[in-house]
């Protein structure tokens, strides 16, 4: 899978959780940032894009997750 | 007074960990919300919440190394979390690491019930600040009550934290506003009401203890 078509997906799938797609896919950006990206919400993003994705997040690996870049990139090594 | 001793939890006090939860959830009403909230039977919520413990990971309300406990006779009889919020697991906030506990340990269709209910638990969301000291799931025995536990337990936090290198300005909890006994406690020990959430949401009466919960602060 591509790096634009996995950074979509991410997009699509926190828009469909969130309701609205009011922010930036900025490498930087953090759950703070992002208007309903609550501690509820969090729960709801992870399960989905497990889904979405077809793969299982390590507790570990989302734990050291610090913004989009690192959720990208732990995606990506996830499918490569 | 007791003749308790005090200590950081180890893994043997998780058995009483896991009931400080549950009682703390249950805020001295018939509901724990950390069940009702997900669809979760009250019956599976111990190993759920053990399980949660086991995974070692620290600075949230679901890490033993957060908690201090009073034991006697090396049986633990009173617990209390705390911690300085966000300086854990390069600074995520506690609340993402609770998340990432509840979804790596919960059912899938826990998740999926949680989403049905966003709406009525949208406004009690409430934050906790950064760099301050944070009290959570304050639990006594019940024969072991009033023998100022718990009060000995949140000064040994507030000790341990105003010595840390990051010294922490201010201590700060939630309660439901409901909960009149531990916000007595909490006045006694300094603490006022800075902040408030409620929801007015039909739903809410049948998933929480109460419609709202205080955030109380001290400063140190």
């Amino acid at each position: 899978m591509e790096h634009s078509a996995i950074v979509e997906l991410i997009r699509t799938t926190v828009t469909g959780i969130l309701g609205h797609g009011r922010f930036e896919m900025r490498e930087d950006l953090t759950a703070l940032d992002v208007e309903g990206w609550d501690s509820l919400t969090h729960m709801s993003i992870i399960s989905a894009l497990e889904a979405a994705f077809n793969i299982k997040f390590k507790l570990r690996e989302i734990n050291k997750l610090r913004n989009m870049g690192s959720l990208i990139e732990l995606i990506e090594s996830k499918l490569a | 007074m007791s003749s308790a001793d005090f200590a950081m939890a180890g893994m043997t006090d998780i058995p009483f960990l896991v009931e400080t939860v549950l009682e703390a959830e249950r805020s001295g009403t018939e509901r724990i919300g950390l069940a009702r909230v997900f669809g979760i039977k009250e019956e599976e919520l111990p190993a759920l919440v053990r399980s949660m413990f086991l995974e070692e990971v620290d600075g949230c309300e679901f890490s033993v190394s957060s908690f201090r406990v009073a034991r006697e006779n090396g049986v633990a009889i009173a617990a209390v979390a705390g911690w300085i919020e966000g300086m854990a697991e390069d600074g995520i906030p506690s609340q993402l690491l609770r998340s990432n506990l509840i979804g790596f340990t919960f059912p899938k269709e826990a998740m999926a019930v949680l989403r049905t209910h966003a709406k009525a638990l949208a406004d009690m969301r409430l934050d906790r600040d950064t760099g301050k000291l944070q009290i959570e799931y304050l639990h006594v025995a019940p024969e072991h009550r009033r023998k100022g536990l718990a009060a000995q337990l949140i000064r040994l936090h507030i000790q341990q934290a105003t010595a840390a290198k990051a010294r922490p300005t201010a201590v700060q909890l939630q309660v439901y506003a409901n909960n009149l006994p531990a916000i007595t406690l909490y006045r006694s020990l300094g603490f006022r009401t800075v902040k408030r959430s409620r929801s007015d949401h039909p739903g809410i009466q049948q998933l929480l203890p109460f419609h709202e919960k205080l955030v109380m602060e001290r400063e140190l």
